[in-house]
């Protein structure tokens, strides 16, 4: 791997540390766990609901639901008013926000901000996320061949699925996340 | 999904050919190289000149347009040969070290990524033509498709090539 600082400008909302989970364990007379220790790394400082998959992937499932909406309306001809634009986006940002607070914005965290573990997890799904924009392109200038459309009306939709798709695959896929 | 064989890699993880794109300076040299192509082949959406060009009954048009395709396709294969086809095994081909290096570099694509999105709804915006083949006489955005497609397509080698010492 690179040993070099690989330096790249991007915006990262994360400004405090992560909370590492630490499991302390004594070898010598037989391995054991110190049971105190272990349970106070494994606290979350997530509120409950932040924690369950269930919550997680009801969001996921919102967001998802919400950047089809958005992409079917920017695809049509149909004009919609400022209220439900504003609506729209207002729904999609703030679902965005509570996703990316239950994973701690990990996928906008640089790697000093991450233990190992979470660096893998943020890595992998960024290579699941890549592959999935990927798609969503060709699939997209496949549409463009055939519609007569306002490249104008693809800003917010474009945007939107660009920031979108890493927390939508972790809020999705990623059970245990704490 | 990866778009890639078993066989294709493998060849590639064991190639002994190629030694000037081992080195560091040599691939970054190369990537920038590639990334003007692509951007040449992109700007061809905006000459209407261009496209007159190609509709001329000569064969210099003709012989023109198959050395672009070929430069991008060289260009695109070299460039997975330097990067040894890693960012696009599959997890089964690759070791962990492999894996690790695949995918730190994923997410630097995938930053870039917002750039080139950002920078292909700009010149979405201000192309002739937003259809890919259109007739009209304006010109069309084919150009900046194709370039799009291939940014995309070899994006996380460009970054890997760009990035690590040691491939």
């Amino acid at each position: 791997m690179s040993k070099r600082k690989f330096i790249f400008f991007w915006f990262s909302p994360k400004t405090g540390r992560f909370v590492r989970p630490e499991v302390h364990v004594e070898i010598g007379e037989g391995m054991h766990l110190i049971e105190e220790n272990f349970a106070k790394g494994m606290n979350s400082t997530l509120p409950g609901w932040a924690t369950r998959f269930s919550a997680r992937r009801a969001l996921a499932t919102t967001l998802g639901f919400m950047l089809i909406a958005i992409w079917t309306l920017s695809l049509s001809s149909i004009q919609l008013g400022w209220p439900e634009y504003l609506a729209m986006s207002l729904i999609t940002f703030i679902t965005l926000a509570l996703l990316n607070f239950t994973f701690r914005s990990i996928f906008d965290s640089s790697d000093d901000h991450l233990d190992e573990r979470l660096i893998s997890l943020r890595n992998r799904y960024a290579f699941r996320s890549f592959q999935l924009v990927g798609l969503f392109v060709i699939l997209m200038l496949s549409a463009l061949n055939f519609a007569d459309l306002d490249p104008s009306r693809l800003w917010l939709p474009a945007l939107a699925t660009y920031a979108s798709i890493p927390y939508l695959l972790l809020g999705l896929q990623e059970k245990n996340f704490n | 999904m990866e778009g890639t064989t078993k066989k294709d890699i493998e060849g590639l993880l064991k190639n002994q050919g190629f030694n000037w794109l081992r080195s560091q300076r040599n691939r970054r040299i190369f990537v920038l190289g590639y990334a003007l192509i692509l951007a040449l082949v992109a700007s061809g959406s905006y000459y209407k000149q261009f496209k007159e060009w190609f509709a001329v009954d000569s064969l210099i048009p003709l012989f023109v347009l198959i050395a672009i395709t070929l430069l991008t396709l060289a260009g695109f294969s070299l460039l997975r040969v330097s990067v040894r086809g890693i960012a696009e095994a599959p997890d089964e081909l690759l070791d962990e070290r492999q894996r690790s290096i695949r995918n730190s570099n994923y997410r630097y694509s995938y930053l870039l990524l917002g750039y080139v999105v950002i920078v292909f709804m700009i010149l979405l915006s201000i192309a002739p033509e937003t259809r890919p083949f259109s007739e009209g006489e304006q010109g069309d955005a084919s150009f900046v498709y194709i370039s799009l497609l291939m940014t995309m397509a070899s994006l996380p080698s460009m970054v890997m090539a760009w990035r690590e010492r040691d491939i």
